[in-house]
């Protein structure tokens, strides 16, 4: 308490030396600080009640005494009550008016605002409102325009003050610790916890004649200053200071000073004593401040002469509006896109940090055949972030498929009305909007099937397709059916993966693109035809092999189709030229990859092409071009053809004792010597 | 090495305690699971922080007339009930509400590891969505975690001088832009 006297000395000081070298006190203003959930409860309004109405919606304002002037909104500042929370923090009431057009949020004056914003501040002081509820001093409005589609934010903050009076600084400030003994100090924090949290940033606290300290609510202490006859000031005015610079106080006194002025006018020939609360209750507000404020200019009553300050400045100190576009949390689509590409850049980042995810993202992938396989490599291409995909397919799905078909449900079979190819491209649509799936309903035109009208159309529509495409999936369940796409392939120099099931077995292979093998002088690898020296023939009337492809363990079907995602991936890495068993930043790139599950084993086995082969020999690839129409009659209608032209029916008559089946284990056992022996 | 809810608890409120003794803003507070009603205790930490523009590689639309910039981080500790362990939850933002993006939380997260800490072995900073609120906050794996405590000697039945969560997460604190004041090391946990 010796410090008491001490003050009154100055004061009497003040007196004498009238207004020589005064210090000129300056606020340090407030920001505005959001959460990212303010702004999904600022949708929610606009959308479900506030709806086309442009009105002034109460607001609560939350702010802090350590170091920190910003005064923060959250989606609960939209509650009229505030939960008496045990975490630690001041509250303002304030308003937010959503301008419903862009227009009407740009073009509204805002000086006018501002000066409506400002008179609602001066009702409240002069009718006491303020004095009641003290949050309502450190006043605010914010002005917004929300566009709810692009999740784009327009705003502007106004925290309202009095341009004048002016003040000045009596001395220099100092730490309230120089003044206050620690139990003084204790008195204070238990007179501050017990009041209601809207008085505790704006209060009284007067010493008994004990020397202790009595803490009293703003409104006590007005009525207590009001009755006080003496010239001196009585006590001290306490406020919950946000300001972070030492000798300045935070923008709320701002406000409160012009309260106590306006309702005890003849305190301004006095000095005030203001304590500004800094810290927090658990550390007794140990870095509280000290200030000796008095009024420098007299004229601040007169209401014509009244002019308001406030509106918040933005990050480059220029008084506009703020903007922020948040469709990147907002926006569930782009949400989803963002957190896929976040899943695949972790995997870069932790991983392979060599991973080109880009050029599979921009890769084109065109899906022959929607069934099980062609569902589980859609699957897996989206997994890895492709955005585009094309299936063909000219099948209907049937209640047998849901179950293994991982696109498809029951209610896709009701009726037997829905085509797979575009049912598939619908669900991706429907797992992840970003994708850019197309189903095209067409059957692949097969050797020695008896031509079909649509024939010749649609061996122009997919070989543009395949043109238009970066990579082709072979996966339909017959092996003519993949003849004429492995043909086109080639013929385009595309790559393309094959894959095949048997009951316990499975072939993925890579073909089509052109790689040339300076060492061997090959001209590219083996496609699935080059394996196989029997030509397709109509397998679907008297073999029954590929049909098996319905009667696989389950299990194949994934393995396969996984691993054809997984083969092109690591191919993408690359750039061309992509030799067997190449290497990337992911390993190596096989040229083809067999598997057997009754023993779980696995190869990779390579093999070059053949240049007898029936689907991808230049003998093959010149007679479609040159003769593009007769080639394909006699393709479609003659199962021989193809044999003949490429010579493999003398070639077969050869090795007529040897069995060959699409996939068998004869094929494993030989594949070490597989190339050599073609 | 698994720390049992009942640990977490106390050791949580040790923590808070100091907390409080310096001004360091970390709250518990209770969250009701709607499927069972009962109460969950964490920890939460908000603050806002002047960051280097610079470390944010790419500058944030409207703000050129300051070299630091305010962003907000919160941190929520919570209870992992599968891995037994503490588990950390964390976001950050600029104060008009925009979420940093991952590459934006590390290019700040790096800049408080020293050069021979080796990161690769914690590149484990994933987006999901928060347990108790549905938006996105950014975790660190709790299998790091576990790590973390057994790395630090941690195991239930012993009694420590030292407060394990404190100790965890100092460890952890660099890779999650979180300071620490030296004071958590030199207390010793009230028994
Ligand atoms: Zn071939």
């Amino acid at each position: 308490m010796a410090s008491l006297p001490e003050t009154a000395s100055i004061n009497e000081d003040y007196s004498k030396t009238s207004i020589k070298d005064e210090t000129l006190l300056r606020f340090e203003p407030l920001s505005s600080c959001l959460d990212p959930n303010f702004w999904f409860k600022v949708c929610q309004l606009k959308l479900e009640v506030d709806k086309l109405d442009e009105v002034h919606r109460p607001l609560i304002g939350y702010y802090t005494s350590n170091n920190n002037p910003y005064m923060s909104f959250e989606c609960s500042s939209f509650n009229q009550e505030v939960n008496d929370e045990t975490v630690f923090k001041y509250i303002a009431r304030g308003y937010c008016l959503n301008k419903n057009t862009i227009d009407s949020f740009k073009i509204c004056d805002k000086n006018e605002l501002l000066k409506e914003f400002g008179e609602r501040l001066l009702d409240n002081i002069r009718s006491g409102k303020a004095i009641e509820d003290p949050s309502i001093i450190p006043a605010f409005d914010v002005l917004m325009y929300t566009d709810l589609k692009r999740y784009i934010f327009y705003y502007w903050f106004a925290f309202p003050s009095f341009s004048g009076p002016k003040y000045c600084l009596n001395d220099v400030p100092t730490l309230l610790l120089n003044t206050f003994s620690p139990t003084q100090f204790d008195s204070l924090v238990f007179g501050f916890k017990n009041l209601k949290i809207n008085q505790r940033g704006f209060f009284g606290v007067v010493s008994t004649k004990e020397g202790n300290l009595t803490v009293m609510t703003l409104k006590d202490y007005i009525d207590l200053l009001k009755n006080n006859m003496e010239s001196d000031s009585v006590g001290y005015l306490v406020f919950a200071d946000p300001s972070d610079l030492l000798n300045n106080p935070g923008w709320p006194l701002r406000n409160l000073l012009y309260l106590i002025l306006f309702h005890c006018p003849s305190i301004r020939t006095s000095v005030l004593r203001v304590i500004a609360l800094r810290g927090s209750p658990t550390t007794k507000f140990s870095a509280s401040m000290l200030f000796n404020i008095k009024v420098s200019s007299e004229n601040f009553l007169r209401q014509d002469t009244i002019k308001f300050v406030g509106w918040e400045k933005n990050a480059k100190g220029i008084f506009c509006p703020k903007y922020v576009d948040l469709s990147k949390t907002m926006d569930s689509t782009k949400q989803a896109k963002e957190s896929v590409d976040l899943n695949l850049k972790l995997m870069k980042w932790r991983i392979a940090p060599d991973l080109n995810l880009d050029i599979v993202a921009q890769s084109k992938c065109l899906i022959i055949g929607a069934g099980t396989l062609g569902c589980c490599v859609a699957r897996n291409l989206m997994a890895w972030g492709v955005r585009n995909i094309t299936f063909i397919d000219n099948g209907k799905v049937s209640y047998s498929n849901p179950v293994r078909q991982s696109l498809y449900r029951h209610s896709h079979c009701i009726n037997s009305n829905t085509y797979k190819a575009i049912a598939a491209a619908d669900v991706l649509r429907e797992i992840h909007p970003e994708i850019n799936s197309t189903g095209v309903v067409m059957s692949i035109p097969m050797p020695g099937h008896a031509a079909n009208i649509d024939d010749h159309k649609n061996v122009d529509l997919l070989s543009k397709l395949i043109e238009d495409h970066d990579i082709t999936f072979l996966l339909t369940d017959s092996r003519e059916s993949r003849w004429l796409p492995t043909m086109l392939s080639t013929l385009h120099n595309k790559l393309a993966i094959t894959a095949a099931l048997g009951f316990e077995s499975y072939l993925v292979l890579r073909h089509g693109v052109k790689i040339q093998d300076v060492s061997t002088g090959e001209q590219k690898l083996g496609c699935y035809f080059c394996n196989d020296v029997t030509a397709p023939g109509n397998s679907l009337v008297d073999k029954t092999l590929d049909q098996q492809c319905t009667v696989t363990r389950p299990g194949v079907s994934n393995i396969a189709g996984a691993l054809a995602v997984e083969l092109f991936v690591s191919y993408v890495q690359l750039k061309n030229n992509v030799l067997a068993n190449a290497k990337c930043c992911l390993g190596i790139i096989p040229h083809s990859i067999r598997g057997f599950i009754s023993d779980f084993q696995q190869i990779i086995p390579f093999t070059s092409s053949f240049f007898q082969c029936i689907a991808c020999s230049t003998i093959v690839i010149n007679d479609f071009l040159n003769k593009k129409e007769e080639f394909l009659n006699n393709v479609f209608t003659n199962p021989n053809y193809l044999e003949d032209l490429t010579g493999l029916t003398s070639l077969k008559n050869e090795f007529e004792n040897i069995e060959i089946f699409e996939i068998n284990d004869s094929d494993v056992e030989d594949s070490g010597t597989y190339s050599k022996r073609l | 090495m698994s720390m049992t809810c009942q640990q977490f608890v106390e050791y949580a409120a040790d923590l808070k305690n100091h907390s409080d003794l310096i001004d360091d803003g970390w709250n518990l507070c209770q969250y009701q699971c709607p499927m069972n009603g009962s109460l969950i205790n964490y920890l939460v930490k908000k603050k806002i922080q002047k960051k280097n523009k610079s470390l944010l590689k790419s500058i944030h639309s409207d703000s050129l007339m300051e070299d630091k910039i305010p962003i907000v981080c919160e941190y929520h500790i919570l209870y992992n009930p599968s891995y037994s362990c503490p588990d950390v939850f964390f976001n950050m933002w600029y104060t008009d509400g925009k979420l940093l993006s991952l590459e934006h939380v590390w290019s700040l997260v790096h800049s408080f590891l020293k050069q021979n800490v080796v990161h690769d072995k914690w590149n484990a900073i994933t987006q999901e969505m928060h347990p108790f609120s549905n938006t996105p906050f950014f975790r660190l794996h709790p299998c790091k975690n576990t790590h973390v405590l057994k790395m630090l000697g941690f195991s239930p039945k012993n009694n420590y001088k030292f407060n394990p969560l404190i100790a965890w997460l100092s460890t952890i604190s660099p890779l999650i832009g979180l300071e620490m004041h030296l004071s958590y090391g030199n207390k010793e946990l009230k028994s």
